[in-house]
């Protein structure tokens, strides 16, 4: 050993507090009923759905709790995502390693919306002429292929709106590239993606939180990894800037209005602070997933166990109806 | 512990004679202010190493002036003091692994992990093998969430410490909750054959439980059980209950009660096995006395409470 560690050996000894095993009640009875939930078939327990909100390069935080969520074997059912919550959801649910949506998310500057440089931006001020978000369908296609939603592995769905009427538009058939596309496609900064008669924009306008499409796919208890934007922190100066803030305050009236309303859990990563396109910043906002995800994933565990009690306790033969709860 | 690290000094300061020479001016100063640490005489290294004593010393008896100063405000219990100084010979000696490794695990061991971070990060940089740069890096990142990372670090602090048997254990516990648990066990294997202590020989039980091999597990708790450590016997219950063995699940529950009739956990066993064998009232009474220990364990306090409910047809 060399002298150095030698002296700190004999000094410091372990740098940090670790944790020892937990053989308290709570944490006994949770891994208890965790093994028995868990290793049951999916017909005897609830479906469980994920929704991922919108956000953009916040949104980027949902690879950071998809991360902590596997590798803790938290049962995902169904998947449902709106804008960069779609783009992650479509590659999880087509059985993309997290690993590779990290390394696609890490490397989002370079991928996704790289024609938004200063000559397109102009372009789009004097001139109303918009841009494409077909980078964002190659890239899914590039991951993906041209899997249909009824080819996934997991049930996904994706959420857009037609900007004629207004309305979200729920996609669950068809090509999932195309639809991820649409449900990404930034108002006022991309040309809206004509579908089936429809011209279709983000869906973060009118559903940030895709919860009503997570419960089209069955989900019985939901999950929400919510990255809604602090827009007071921001002072936009430019023209893109305040469009951002003007996307990034509707969407987070959205997503108080959604969350309060319908989720059984949610993770909300820190990432308030991240604007719409500061890709650079994707990372910190993995990262950040991946600190909020670790210290909820206890108490997300013990609301899906409270949640599933009553199937449980049927198959335990408890409970003396034998119906469905 | 204290002698045995004393004695470790010990050999430090040996090993390290010959270089006596070569740290400048107030060696002799320094070698004196070590021995007067290594009898514990810590309050007299501080008064000496006041700032006027600290302006004699030059270069590496500068340095090590520092260390023996932070490292006696530490010892006399000044964790504050010892932070000043390391922090003051960081900016001195930036790229000195004593002082930053020090500095480091003082700021980890207060709770300052943001803080501790770039500085296990730096130490790294100076040293791509520091093993306790990686040691901090795997503890903070296996706290945070990042259990790839944490492993990774986890196998470079082992290939500099093989013989350490509590990071074996720390390494094993990171490789547990990532599930990983074949590794785990061989880790924690190597941990007990190094250092034997009852908090690995108990993360062998989770783990071999883990594994679906739960006649070994209850075998790995069993001298605990019998010596009536509570945690112990509390899971010995639960898994009895799991594997179907009732009439032991039933007497670990009653020496559970017999010692606190308010254990939530033995509460909630002994009303499982009371529903099953049709015994509705005292299955209602235990889960009724365990949902009223909120305060104690809130989760099992809720499970029992919506067992109840359930129980009664109310939910």
């Amino acid at each position: 050993m060399k002298l150095a560690s030698l002296l700190l050996a004999c000094l410091l000894g372990a740098p940090g507090a670790f944790a020892a095993p937990d053989y308290s009640a709570d944490a006994l009875l949770r891994a208890h009923l965790w093994r028995d939930l868990t290793s049951r078939p999916k017909e005897r327990r609830p479906r469980v759905g994920l929704v991922l909100s919108a956000g953009s390069t916040r949104a980027t935080a949902h690879v950071g709790v998809l991360q902590v969520l596997e590798q803790a074997g938290f049962p995902i059912d169904a998947v449902a995502g709106t804008s960069m919550g779609a783009v992650i959801g479509s590659m999880y649910a087509a059985g993309r390693p997290v690993k590779r949506l990290w390394e696609i998310a890490a490397g989002l500057n370079l991928r996704l919306g790289n024609n938004a440089n200063s000559f397109h931006l102009i372009s789009l001020m004097f001139a109303d002429k918009l841009l494409s978000s077909e980078n964002a369908e190659k890239l899914i296609r590039d991951e993906i292929g041209g899997l249909r939603f009824d080819e996934l592995p997991k049930p996904f769905a994706c959420v857009a709106m037609d900007i004629y009427t207004g309305e979200s538009v729920v996609f669950r058939e068809g090509d999932v590239a195309s639809a991820v596309r649409a449900s990404m496609n930034l108002p006022g900064l991309f040309a809206p993606v004509a579908y089936r008669q429809r011209y279709l924009v983000d869906g973060g306008v009118v559903d940030y939180i895709p919860i009503d499409a997570v419960k089209l796919l069955g989900a019985d208890w939901i999950l929400a990894s919510i990255t809604e934007s602090d827009y007071r922190s921001a002072r936009p100066k430019t023209v893109l800037g305040t469009l951002e803030q003007v996307i990034d305050i509707r969407g987070a009236f959205l997503s108080r209005e959604q969350r309060s309303k319908f989720v059984h859990f949610p993770i909300v990563p820190p990432v308030g602070d991240i604007g719409i396109h500061e890709t650079d910043r994707a990372p910190e906002a993995m990262a950040k997933g991946v600190i909020a995800a670790k210290k909820a994933l206890n108490p997300a565990m013990e609301s899906l166990l409270l949640f599933s009690l009553e199937f449980l306790a049927r198959d335990w033969g408890l409970v003396p109806n034998g119906g469905q709860p | 512990m204290r002698s045995a690290r004393i004695a470790c000094v010990g050999a430090l300061l040996l090993a390290a004679a010959p270089a006596w020479g070569l740290w400048g001016l107030g060696a002799e100063t320094v070698k004196a202010l070590q021995a007067q640490f290594d009898a514990g005489r810590y309050e007299a290294v501080i008064a000496q190493l006041d700032p006027a004593g600290l302006q004699k010393l030059h270069g590496q008896s500068l340095r090590r002036g520092y260390l023996l100063l932070g490292a006696s405000y530490d010892k006399a219990g000044h964790p504050d003091k010892a932070l000043s100084v390391y922090q003051v010979g960081v900016r001195l000696f930036p790229r000195d692994q004593d002082i930053l490794s020090r500095l480091a695990v003082l700021l980890h061991k207060s709770g300052l992990e943001e803080q501790a971070q770039p500085l296990y990060e730096k130490l790294l940089q100076v040293n791509p093998d520091n093993p306790y740069g990686h040691w901090g890096l795997a503890q903070i990142d296996g706290t945070l969430g990042f259990l790839d990372r944490s492993a990774d670090h986890y196998e470079k602090t082992l290939q500099d410490l093989p013989e350490r048997g509590d990071i074996w254990q720390e390494y094993a516990e990171v490789l547990y909750e990532a599930r990983d648990y074949r590794t785990a066990e061989l880790a924690v294997q190597r941990a007990l054959a190094l250092t034997p202590s009852d908090a690995a020989t108990m993360d062998l039980a989770l783990i071999l439980r883990a594994m679906n091999r739960l006649d070994e597990a209850l075998a790995t708790l069993g001298p605990f059980c019998r010596a009536g450590r509570t945690e112990a016997v509390r899971a010995c219950a639960l898994w009895r209950m799991e594997a179907g063995h009732d009439e032991e699940a039933q007497a670990a529950a009653g020496a559970l009660l017999r010692r606190n009739p308010a254990d939530p956990l033995a509460r909630y066993v002994r009303a499982r096995l009371a529903l099953k064998a049709g015994r509705r009232v005292q299955a209602l009474q235990d889960l009724d006395l365990a949902a009223a220990r909120g305060e104690e364990s809130p989760f099992t306090a809720k499970v029992c409470a919506a067992l109840a409910s359930l129980v009664q047809g109310r939910r």
